[in-house]
């Protein structure tokens, strides 16, 4: 089944990785909990969403870069592996409308207070599903330029901060009980990081999947860098503030001054973020497509763009009551919630992959 | 978006050619009898009795019988060369032609050909139908008594425009001839500048009415084969009343149907069409226009010149980058202008925050309505002055100059930092020429969406426009390649435009099969002995 004909090359693949795990993550900074140590927590839950990394490439390597949908009837069989990717499926859909919900919100909260919310969702839910229906290799090339355009936004704006930036902030190191410390770490794993998992529908389109896997790492360790840049910066300038904050990056943005011309530019910084939403958004949306449409044997994903997008934002608007609502899920019940999908699925189908000696090597299946 | 378009679109084609059941009528060639007078009857009643036809019969040898007749088209034929050439050798050589044909009768036309006519470009044919469109090409045909063969001979001449200076792409340093109407001419133009044998013109005709001649110019083992093979499929795909002008073919051949972008670039500059061919990319002349239609067409293209290979390199670094400005400006001054009025006033800096505010005081419509109606006067302006007779032009600039600068703003229509705003916009959109009437419609829609959702609104249009570009493509090759997708060996002449000597291969995304431009190691040093002993002293 060829959904799917474009092919993108092992650096836009990077820079995806690298475009997605700052999508909503800039905005709503990983590692809170952690005060400010956060960027400790993220450093460690950059390590374990490594580590995860490694595990779903490996799976995707195991059966020579099929989509983790694929994957799933080839190892438990039609029936029990179709159940196991619609959860998987859901799982990319929730996240999407997550994600969604996650920047509609802070537009609707910080910039538009009197736009309705459900027009900040249409349209930038219709962006993402007209480049999805463009094929992955067109947002692939859209990533290249904006990712690294929107990235060089975070060391400027540290550059114009240093005046503001105050190290005795991040002192003392290593203050907080490391078991909040962890929790904080894995809280910053499974949002970012690890949700890379959503790669599984995209890896399978690589043109050089031998190097695949440091493609994968190589996009995670730069945006990776760029986070704890962002975190240790946010807890430099702000403080304290920067752990009762909601958007600690926006709010950051108002302290610039240049020369008293440009000043209170947060706006451009918060619209500019959007890009990597964006990138999110539409990586996750193309899973979901993609997904259903092998596993329902789907000729193309193209026609079920509309009414799944259309399900992704009402997901979205209807899902959590309010923004505290919204924090609490993100930083108490995520990082559990999101275990099963994260390692669940990738580890425990390359456990059973590896018992059952799949993929045979006869080299029937092609 | 548009793809929803483009579907309704060609599903509409597809039924409304369904309605059309009638096909091409399949005729049977027919050909010349040995009847001199049968033959020229035909010819008349296809002819008709068009005044330019000329039918013009004689004797050629001193036996009564042997008659012929040359025929030919007035005005598009070189009459001296006719006169001296073709009636003068066949009427006085009556004594030659009688010797042969009491010689040797049946190859009489050959003869004709190789002994009496002094022309260069000869054929013989039996087709009447060749003929016929031979004939109204400009060629002569002679038809004799007894023969069931013509000849058709090249003597085309007729009033044309001579080569002139450019005017439309103006350079300082390059050369300043432009291509004129005449497919000859043109491929002559860049004969001169590529001697290479391998440098190829594959004409073809198309239109059913028109016949225009249409080459594909490209050198062999520069241009990928299978560029050629697409273009001319595409070519042959054309099935046209006429072809007026290059932006016919255009339109018939471009990737997408309804592109906002020109996927296909054109230009007057015989030595800019000699540089994109051996770039590696193809050409097409259309005889009776004095534009070349080059392709594949990329974005990046829009923003290069013939001035910058002639300028020092840093200059055209800069100029490159002005231009870049220049289109971003263009397309967005107006809608960044609107959405800080009306949602991001903080983004102003303060004093300047007044001023707008204070020239804003008792403005009667709202910022939005007030940069529509600017834009809208512009492009009347500017539509208005380039239709004018010229001898009126000067008339509407100074009316235009007057209501847009002085008049809107004392009467309390529109503020002057708008005026500004606008007067900016429209210079810099004259800097980007090939996406000056596309730069017209976006700046119209981000005005429109500023209006509405501020600078959010601007960047979701922005994606779905990169989106659109990123999916876009010239014949095969990605519209924003060399930079997406990224190659870094391309990007010495975008951004940048890297010094001669430094751009050793062919642009990486046109895919030639012989990247080798020039050998890598060119770089002007000075001479090391003298310059060692000058630095020691």
């Amino acid at each position: 089944m060829f959904l799917e004909q474009g092919k993108i090359s092992n650096l836009q693949l990077s820079v995806l990785i690298t475009g997605f795990v700052l999508g909503s993550s800039v905005i709503i900074p990983p590692g809170q909990g952690a005060g400010h140590d956060a960027w400790i927590a993220v450093a460690l839950g950059l390590m374990e969403g490594l580590l995860i990394a490694w595990i779903f490439t490996a799976l995707a390597r195991q059966f020579e870069y099929k989509t983790i949908i694929e994957i799933n009837s080839l190892v438990y069989g039609k029936i029990l592996g179709k159940c196991i990717s619609v959860l998987f499926i859901w799982y990319l859909f929730h996240l999407g409308a997550l994600v969604l919900d996650n920047y509609a919100r802070f537009f609707k909260l910080e910039i538009y207070p009197n736009t309705p919310k459900t027009v900040l969702f249409l349209l930038l839910m219709l962006v993402c599903a007209s480049t999805v229906g463009r094929g992955i290799e067109v947002l692939a090339r859209c990533s290249v330029i904006l990712v690294p355009l929107t990235i060089l936004l975070i060391p400027v704006d540290t550059l114009l901060l240093i005046p503001h930036i105050d190290l005795n902030d991040l002192m003392p190191i290593l203050d907080v009980p490391s078991e909040k410390l962890l929790w904080a770490s894995q809280g910053a794993a499974s949002f970012p990081f690890a949700e890379t998992v959503a790669f599984l529908m995209v890896l399978a389109f690589i043109d050089k999947p031998e190097k695949g896997p440091s493609a994968v790492s190589r996009g995670l360790l730069i945006a990776g860098f760029f986070l704890i840049m962002a975190v240790a910066r946010n807890a430099a300038v702000l403080g304290p503030m920067a752990v009762i904050t909601n958007y600690p990056s926006y709010l950051m943005a108002q302290v610039i001054d240049i020369g008293d011309i440009l000043t209170r530019f947060e706006v451009v910084v918060g619209i500019t973020l959007i890009t990597m939403g964006f990138i999110k958004i539409s990586i996750l949306f193309y899973g979901t497509v993609l997904g259903l449409a092998q596993v329902f044997n789907l000729s193309s994903y193209r026609p079920i763009i509309l009414p799944v997008g259309i399900l992704m934002v009402i997901l979205a608007l209807t899902n959590v009551g309010n923004t505290l609502e919204l924090f609490e899920f993100a930083y108490k019940s995520y990082p559990i919630y999101a275990v099963p999908f994260q390692i669940g699925i990738p580890l425990v189908t390359l456990i059973v992959a590896k018992l059952r000696r799949l993929p045979q090597t006869g080299g029937d299946q092609v | 978006m548009f793809r929803l378009l483009s579907k309704k679109l060609r599903r509409w084609q597809i039924l409304s050619s369904k309605d059309q059941t009638q096909t091409k009528p399949d005729r049977s060639p027919v050909y010349l009898s040995k009847n001199l007078e049968g033959n020229l009857q035909i010819l008349r009643e296809v002819l008709g009795q068009s005044s330019d036809v000329i039918i013009r019969e004689m004797k050629i040898s001193s036996d009564s019988n042997v008659d012929a007749a040359v025929i030919y088209i007035d005005g598009m034929v070189d009459r001296n060369l006719l006169n001296r050439d073709i009636l003068q050798p066949l009427m006085f050589n009556l004594q030659l032609i009688k010797d042969h044909i009491r010689q040797n009768h049946s190859s009489l036309i050959d003869f004709i050909k190789s002994s009496v006519l002094t022309v260069g470009q000869i054929t013989g044919t039996e087709d009447i139908d060749r003929v016929i469109s031979d004939v109204l090409k400009g060629h002569t045909a002679i038809l004799v008594e007894g023969v069931n063969q013509t000849l058709l001979i090249d003597a085309k001449g007729w009033e044309t425009r001579g080569i002139e200076q450019t005017t439309n792409e103006v350079s300082i340093r390059g050369p300043k001839d432009s291509f004129t109407e005449t497919l000859r001419t043109n491929t002559t133009l860049l004969r001169r500048k590529i001697r290479d044998p391998r440098l190829t013109f594959q004409s073809l005709q198309i239109g059913e009415r028109s016949k225009t001649d249409v080459a594909v110019v490209y050198i062999k083992g520069i241009t990928p084969d299978s560029l050629i093979e697409e273009i001319n499929q595409r070519l042959k795909r054309i099935d046209a009343d006429a072809v007026l002008d290059s932006s016919y073919i255009e339109q018939f051949i471009e990737d997408n149907p309804i592109s906002l972008f020109p996927t296909i670039g054109y230009t007057e500059r015989p030595d800019v069409t000699a540089a994109k061919i051996l770039e590696g990319r193809a050409a097409i002349l259309v005889d009776g226009s004095p534009m070349a239609l080059t392709m594949p067409f990329l974005f990046i293209e829009g923003f290069q010149n013939p001035e910058d290979y002639y300028a020092h390199p840093f200059f055209a670094s800069l100029i490159r980058w002005v231009r870049l400005l220049g289109f971003i400006l263009s397309i967005y001054l107006p809608g960044v202008f609107v959405s800080l009025k009306a949602f991001h006033p903080e983004l102003f800096p303060t004093p300047l925050l007044v001023s707008v505010a204070g020239a804003r005081e008792g403005l009667p419509f709202p910022v939005v309505l007030e940069a529509l109606l600017m834009l809208m006067l512009f492009e009347v302006l500017r539509e208005a002055g380039l239709r004018m007779p010229r001898s009126l032009g000067q008339a509407v600039s100074i009316v235009g100059a007057l209501v847009i600068g002085q008049a809107a703003v004392s009467a309390g229509l529109v503020g002057a930092p708008m005026v500004i705003v606008i007067a900016a916009t429209a210079i810099a959109s004259f800097l980007v020429v090939p996406f000056a009437d596309i730069g017209a419609l976006l700046r119209l829609l981000m005005t429109i969406v500023a209006g509405f959702l501020g600078l959010f609104g601007m960047i979701i249009v922005q994606l779905e426009i990169l989106s659109y570009l990123a999916g876009l493509r010239s014949l095969g090759v990605p519209y924003l390649s060399p930079v997406a997708p990224l190659n870094i060996r391309g990007l010495k002449d975008t951004f940048l435009r890297a010094p001669l000597w430094a751009m050793d291969s062919r642009p990486a995304s046109l895919n030639s099969p012989d990247m080798r431009r020039q050998s890598p190691d060119q770089m002007p040093q000075v001479p090391k002995t003298e310059s060692n002993q000058g630095g020691n002293q």
